[in-house]
């Protein structure tokens, strides 16, 4: 079949299954555009690539299948940069395109000419520049299986011009290589040591990262916490694996972590990571982090082990596999008895209960408020960067893996409105609810004209402090009160979504707040609630940076 | 703590930038690097480099990540070991 590279590219895409793809063109990419023009997939026009690289990203979060973005060379290009770095922080698994100038002209500096390759090889997980229209196809399932397989990630194919233009013979179809299990000795060995170090605990934890969520084995993870009978933690990135009404599910841990789940992790004697880089928002100091305690870490990336912390046990491998393996070892032993350890961790719960006030609008309360009150529909949570997003990842009732998306490794503000817009495209039957600060909305707020295009049914709700609320807490017990920069003058959201095209209302207390909401959830447009709360809300708690997770600042 | 390894490595353009990007990136400096391209196509490169607070295995760890890379071996030392094994590559 003779085609040209941009209907390879298309037929390639089909192949793939992909039904949506996020861009936005020019010169060099017009090609693709041509042959996207009748091609039986959606194209979604974001205002700005940044946007379209996020809603890939947000797409591929809230479904599991993989999420494209397009852009054309230069300035397109480099405006996809903070969109794929913040997927590949996060594992997520995303193939851009763009365009490049035409072979003739590359290393000339000619007319929007950026070398996206270079520029974009520290956060990509592999990218690669088409020389030949030969290789072409194989590329990009290349692409597709590199950013979906093992420990997922971002993928950018850069196409030049003449190579989309020329025609060439094309071979349909493509393999699929499924990544080996591990059956080598250590792998095994490791695994005894794993389960021989937990039955001789009294105080172990499960931490649940991101990695089980990419891996999609939360299944399997919450089978074995049953089956030993641990009490689970999550980190941000995790959240979703365990519902928060497991009874052994404890909460989020590390600087703002639930204080039930900080304590537990302190005083754990061993910890069982899944899928976690133990980053050091989770760690705080590394050298308390450790102290006492047998390290087990599960990952399927080799070059996770003991990067950050320690770790006494390394299991590196298919998590599924791993985990499944544990669960079947731990099946032909006696129960163990953590009783004693239960009854800790209950006190620790009626010492730091969860209390909610209502006397005045708060964040918190909204989030409780909201998660009581989705009238039974399944829901996509998306949150932005700052205050808010922790407030959302403490107080949101989350119960499945899929139904929470916040950027943790990069945290990136402006991330939140995109990535909204690629979750409600991807899952049209669940509501997708935007948390988002006033500061982080403006970053990328334009993309609510996007919401309006594509027709979707987006709740955002701007939780508004007219502040850079998270550094101006900081500013606030760190830095004297010093409040530089961080102060927002007053801003008319409801002017300027009803400007893009959605319903807005503005809300100062709760029953107003709690009205908007109702009436949000049935709008069948983008549906903005400005929420307007106190500047000088702090999110509690706080671990007193460089410290054990169990020593509060509040 | 200096530590040589040899890597093979499909010879992509972007293949040796993306190697020496890692060591850039993870703060390990590279002492000494030779290198050949055989008719096969494929690149041997030698490095010596000294670590920093990650380790050499932590670095091995990200080195194999690349997709471009087909081995990767701690060797001796690169003096004794670099001229003949290059030399001795390029003509096979
Ligand atoms: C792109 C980007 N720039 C700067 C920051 C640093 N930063 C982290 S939180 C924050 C404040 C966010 O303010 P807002 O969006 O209003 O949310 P709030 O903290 O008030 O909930 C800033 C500036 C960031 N994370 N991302």
């Amino acid at each position: 079949m003779q085609l040209s590279g941009s209907e390879m590219i298309v037929k390639c895409l089909l192949e793939q299954n992909v039904d949506t793809v996020f861009g936005y063109p020019g010169g060099a990419i017009m090609p693709l555009y041509d042959a996207l023009y009748d091609a039986p997939i959606r194209h979604v026009l974001t205002v700005h690539e940044q946007g379209a690289a996020h809603a890939a990203d947000g797409y591929a979060r809230s479904c599991g299948k993989v999420g494209v973005c397009i852009a054309t060379s230069g300035p397109g290009a480099t405006n996809l940069v903070t969109g794929l770095a913040t997927a590949f922080m996060d594992s997520s698994p995303v193939v851009a395109i763009t365009g490049q100038v035409a072979t003739s002209f590359l290393g000339r500096d000619a007319f929007q000419e950026i070398d996206i390759v270079g520029m974009t090889m520290s956060v990509t997980k592999h990218n690669f520049l088409v020389r030949d229209l030969s290789s072409l196809a194989e590329i990009v399932r290349m692409a597709f299986r590199i950013a979906a397989s093992g420990r997922p990630g971002p993928v950018l194919i850069d196409v030049p011009r003449d190579i989309l233009l020329a025609q060439g013979e094309f071979v349909p179809g493509f393999s699929f290589e499924k990544e080996n299990a591990s059956t080598d000795v250590s792998y095994q060995q490791a695994v005894i040591s794993a389960a021989d170090a937990i039955s001789n605990s009294e105080r172990p934890v499960m931490l649940v990262g991101g990695g089980i969520k990419a891996g999609q084995t939360w299944e399997e993870a919450r089978k074995l916490a049953d089956t030993i009978g641990i009490p689970a933690v999550s980190t941000l990135m995790g959240l979703g694996a365990f519902s928060v009404k497991d009874a052994g599910f404890l909460g989020m841990t590390g600087m703002h972590g639930h204080k039930t789940a900080n304590w537990a992790v302190s005083e754990a004697d061993v910890i069982l990571g899944i899928g976690t880089r133990f980053n050091d928002r989770i760690t705080s100091d590394c050298s308390k982090y450790v102290q006492g305690k047998t390290i087990i870490h599960l990952d399927v990336d080799p070059a996770e082990m003991s990067k950050n912390i320690p770790a006494d046990i390394m299991i590196i491998g298919d998590l599924r596999q791993t985990l499944n393996t544990l669960n079947d070892l731990f099946l032909q032993r006696p129960s163990v008895d953590f009783s004693a350890w239960r009854k800790k961790i209950a006190n620790w719960r009626q010492e730091f209960p969860i209390e909610y006030k209502a006397s005045q609008l708060n964040a918190p309360w909204m989030m409780k408020h909201m998660s009581e009150n989705i009238a039974g529909k399944s829901v996509v949570w998306v949150t932005d960067v700052g205050q808010h997003q922790m407030w959302a990842a403490q107080h949101l009732q989350i119960g499945t893996p899929r139904e929470w998306i916040s950027p943790g490794g990069l945290g990136t503000m402006g991330f939140g409105l995109p990535a909204a817009i690629g979750a409600q495209i991807a899952c049209p039957d669940k509501q997708t609810v935007l948390v988002v600060g006033d500061g982080g909305f403006k970053m990328t707020g334009m993309e609510l004209y996007t919401a309006i295009n594509a027709k979707l049914p987006l709740i955002v709700v701007i939780i508004n402090n007219q502040a850079l609320g998270m550094v101006r807490q900081w500013q606030e017990l760190f830095f004297q009160q010093r409040y530089s920069a961080t102060i927002l003058s007053r801003f008319d959201f409801v002017s300027f979504s009803h400007a893009c095209g959605a319903s807005a209302v503005e809300v100062f207390n709760p029953s107003e707040f709690s009205s908007a909401f109702e009436q949000a959830l049935q709008s069948e447009r983008a549906f903005v609630i400005v929420a307007n709360v106190e500047t000088g809300d702090l999110v509690d708690p706080m671990v007193s940076p460089g410290q054990s997770i169990n020593q509060f600042v509040r | 703590m200096k530590q040589t390894v040899l890597i093979s490595l499909r010879n992509q353009e972007e293949g040796l930038v993306r190697l020496i990007g890692v060591f850039r990136r993870r703060g390990y400096r590279i002492e000494k690097l030779s290198m050949s391209i055989n008719q096969a196509d494929d690149m041997k490169i030698l490095v010596t480099f000294s670590c920093n607070q990650l380790t050499e295995h932590q670095l091995l760890h990200y080195v194999k990540k690349l997709i471009d890379v087909v081995t990767v071996e701690v060797v001796d030392d690169h003096s004794n070991f670099a001229e003949r094994y290059i030399t001795a590559h390029q003509s096979a």
